[in-house]
């Protein structure tokens, strides 16, 4: 699969970047005029273009760019001022020499030429003062970076004395890379609690250019009531037990006699009540937090290579393989008693499992990435409209699998979109009902467990759960009168052909587009929660497994075939008791603490001809507020997946979402659940129309 | 499995120092009423450590006397910011944050 490079497209691949580097720079220039560094980086981007541009043979992009980098030379040495029209031209530039470059062939005639008479106005028209700069301050020396374990414990009424940890650890997090856990050991239960007394503590590690000052700058007001201690850390990985012997959570002792019992430090300790699971916890973060740095470090110092993207798909194919085939190795060598055998069979486990963090590892990257993309998109969009609208983001570095990222795009530019157009007002109209002229649109990212969410939360009119119900009332999605809470009302807003927008405008309204979103983001396996105040906002969430290539699963027998149900939809395991079997002819459904749940019987779905067994179990799954018990004969256990997708051929069968090859080597089908429990649900509809 | 219906107990607007002692206090109520209790922070607009500490006391207490405690939906908002600063999305609880109802 040797990937002969091709030059131009190495060039393409290189000038993309560019413009995104180019644009983010603009757009800063436009937020902070005088930063000089802005404006070397953009004339630098421009410069690069054009000489390699030429190189290629792309001398129209060339000779256009030439042009425009002439005008930030200007700006670069003072002969020109950054005003709004040049940042609005040279954007306008930026995309022209993109499609000259990427498909030369769609540029407009004549557009080079009018942008250009606009850019020679923009720089003829204002006087040619010199500009005030920043003074050309000497580069001071880098600051070292250093990580600092804080620990801080406020006075038990440190809270009714106004003391806000919270901000604090705001702060903090301010200063740099910032871990915090909190411990809370030292919070009783409910029945002893003194409501606003102060008993949680916390662990930080911040990893910060800072010196030392800054961290008790931040604790200047709060000293006096407080235990606190700053202690810069050796940035060298350390293990579990060193670091809980340095934070004085156990003594060597203990921990030496612990080790002698092997195997998983941490579990043990807790189990022998030596430090509690807080301290465990915080120390593995701490772990986390300066494995992280040395990685960053050492990033730091090694050159990036360009790898296709298709080299990296085998790859995970590969080690994915690898996994399956060593199950099969450890099947076989737990069912021998040669003993060096095993302990061979339990290296090459550690060793792939390393091999398969790390090539995921390889996949990940950060999300401010698709973050910086959307700058533009609220800066144009809310100027056609009308609006102020600012875009503030959180947790840039926030890693997601490179295809989740890439197919986040599209659903995220429709709810930018919807937030713009339908959630935010005008300035007046924002006046009018006391809220600041200028709008906002908060786009965030955070790991939780083996899940990311993202929210697009805006201040706007919000969405009003009376409109979403006469809506669906009218287009016959529910009925009159149904009991729904507010929450199951919005998700009717993801279904197809369902928009509130009285008036269709070309940003969006016209009811494509929200069903569309929400099948991407089944796609990639993740949901949508929406919350909404009227007046006061809408906040949409996603949920997303980091990555799609593996999941975690549960092995489940139908007849004699296994099948893999994907272990985040699964909410819970109850028997098919003989009485619900028998009278559930027909109407399949089960009493679940007074919820019916409608179920499917794999069996029957699958035409599985063995005979019924007697005690089968239901795998009670839910997607969203909808839940769906499968019926199944055996639940087998836990079960990692590497996921293979099915051939092409396969690709129209719809209960299956893919397949996985199991450790004695043969084929287990793993279950599209949210196909499935539409089925299910649409049964219940059904049966409750007849 | 217990007979008695979950106990829903929902809480809005500014779940600060300054309501602690009522949020305390309905908690406590909820636990002595019922085996299984649902906590509703959809409509919390504001919340300090205060609202944090009792949430966690709550799941103490429940880990303790074996009721099922559960939050009505993952956290999101003004708590969800709050939970992510202090880093216990994270933590040995996660689940009771972050997972949607339990059962």
């Amino acid at each position: 699969m040797a990937i002969a490079a091709d030059p131009v497209e190495t060039f393409r691949a290189e000038a993309r970047e560019l413009f995104e580097q180019l644009e983010t720079t603009l757009l800063d220039i436009e937020a902070d005029p005088t930063d000089k560094d802005l404006i070397d980086t953009a004339f630098r981007a421009l410069h690069t273009i054009k000489g390699s541009g030429a190189m290629f043979g792309f001398d129209a992009a060339s000779a256009f760019t030439h042009h425009v980098e002439n005008a930030f030379d200007l700006v670069r040495k003072g002969n020109l001022a950054v005003s709004r029209e040049l940042i609005e031209v040279a954007l306008a530039a930026k995309d022209h020499i993109r499609t000259l470059i990427e498909q030369p062939a769609s540029a407009v005639p004549g557009r080079s030429e009018s942008i250009l008479a606009q850019l020679a106005s923009v720089i003829g028209s204002p006087p040619l003062t010199s500009v005030a700069m920043k003074a050309p301050v000497e580069a001071p020396p880098p600051p070292e970076r250093t990580t600092f374990r804080i620990h801080f414990h406020l006075a038990q009424n440190a809270l009714t004395m106004g003391a806000n940890p919270l901000l604090l650890l705001k702060e903090l997090r301010d200063l740099g890379d910032c871990t915090v856990v909190t411990v809370t050991d030292g919070i009783p239960p409910l029945e002893e609690i003194d409501p606003s007394g102060c008993y949680a503590a916390w662990e930080c590690l911040l990893s910060t250019d800072h010196p030392r000052s800054a961290i008790d700058e931040v604790f200047m007001f709060v000293i006096d009531d407080m235990e606190l201690t700053v202690e810069a850390i050796d940035p060298e990985p350390k293990r579990l037990g060193e670091i809980l012997v340095d934070r004085k959570a156990v003594d060597v002792e203990t921990l030496d006699n612990t080790l002698d019992q092997q195997p998983r430090l941490g579990g043990m300790l807790v189990k022998e009540g030596a430090v509690s699971p807080d301290h465990v916890a915080a120390a593995l973060a701490e772990q986390k937090h300066v494995k992280a740095e040395a990685e960053k470090a050492a990033k730091a110092e090694t050159a990036d290579i360009r790898v296709p993207a298709g080299r990296l798909d085998d790859l995970m194919d590969q080690v994915g393989e690898l996994v399956i085939a060593q199950a099969r190795l450890r099947q076989l060598a737990n069912s021998g008693a040669d003993i060096h055998l095993k302990s061979l069979v339990e290296e090459i486990e550690r060793l792939s499992s390393e091999l398969r963090d790390t090539t995921m590892g390889i996949r990940m990257v950060p999300i401010g990435s698709l973050f910086s993309r959307f700058r533009r998109l609220v800066r144009d969009l809310s100027r056609d409209l009308g609006k102020e609208i600012a875009l503030t983001t959180s947790g840039e570095e926030t890693e997601l699998d490179k295809t989740v990222i890439e197919r986040l795009h599209d659903p995220l530019v429709h709810l930018i979109r919807n937030s713009l157009d339908h959630g935010i007002g005008t300035p007046d109209e924002r006046e009018s009902v006391g809220k600041p002229r200028q709008g906002n649109i908060h786009l965030s990212a955070i790991h939780s467990g083996a899940q990311v969410l993202i929210s697009i939360r805006d201040d706007g009119r919000g969405i009003d759960p009376a409109k979403v119900r006469a809506k669906a009332e009218e287009s016959g999605l529910i009925q009159p009168g149904a009991d729904l809470s507010d929450a199951e009302l919005f998700q009717l807003i993801l279904l197809p052909g369902f928009s509130t927008a009285a008036k269709v405008t070309n940003v969006s309204g016209r009811g494509v587009g929200m069903d569309v979103v929400k099948r991407s983001i089944d796609a990639l396996r993740g949901t949508i929660d929406i919350a909404s105040t009227l007046k006061i906002g809408t906040e949409m969430t996603l949920r997303l497994p980091l990555t799609l290539a593996i999941i975690d699963g549960m092995l489940v027998r139908v007849g004699e075939g296994r099948y893999v149900i994907p272990l985040s939809a699964v909410e819970e395991c109850v028997e098919l008791r003989a009485e619900d079997d028998l009278r559930a002819t027909g109407r399949d459904f089960l009493n679940i603490r007074d919820e019916v749940v409608p179920f499917i019987r794999l069996k029957s779905l699958f035409n599985v001809t063995t005979p019924p067994e007697p005690f089968q179990k239901v795998v009670i799954v839910s997607a969203g507020e909808m839940r769906v018990g499968l019926a199944v004969d055996q639940i087998i256990g836990d079960y990692q997946t590497v996921i293979k997708s099915l051939s092409k051929v396969h690709s129209a069968i719809q209960t299956f979402s893919g397949a996985t090859i199991l450790g004695d080597g043969t084929v287990a089908l793993i279950l599209d659940i949210p196909h499935l429990i539409e089925r299910g649900q649409a049964c219940e509809t059904q049966k409750k129309a007849s | 499995m217990g007979t008695a219906p979950t106990v829903v107990i929902g809480f809005s607007g500014a779940a600060t120092i300054r309501h602690a002692d009522e949020i305390a206090e309905r908690l406590r109520q909820a636990f002595a009423s019922s085996d299984r209790i649902e906590i509703d922070c959809t409509q919390v607009t504001e919340v300090d450590v205060t609202f944090l500490q009792l949430l966690i006391a709550a799941v103490k207490s429940a880990e303790a006397s074996g009721k099922v405690l559960s939050l009505s939906a993952p956290v999101r908002g003004a708590l969800l910011e709050a939970v992510s600063v202090c880093g216990v999305q994270d933590g040995p609880r996660a689940q009771f944050w972050l997972e949607r109802r339990a059962s």
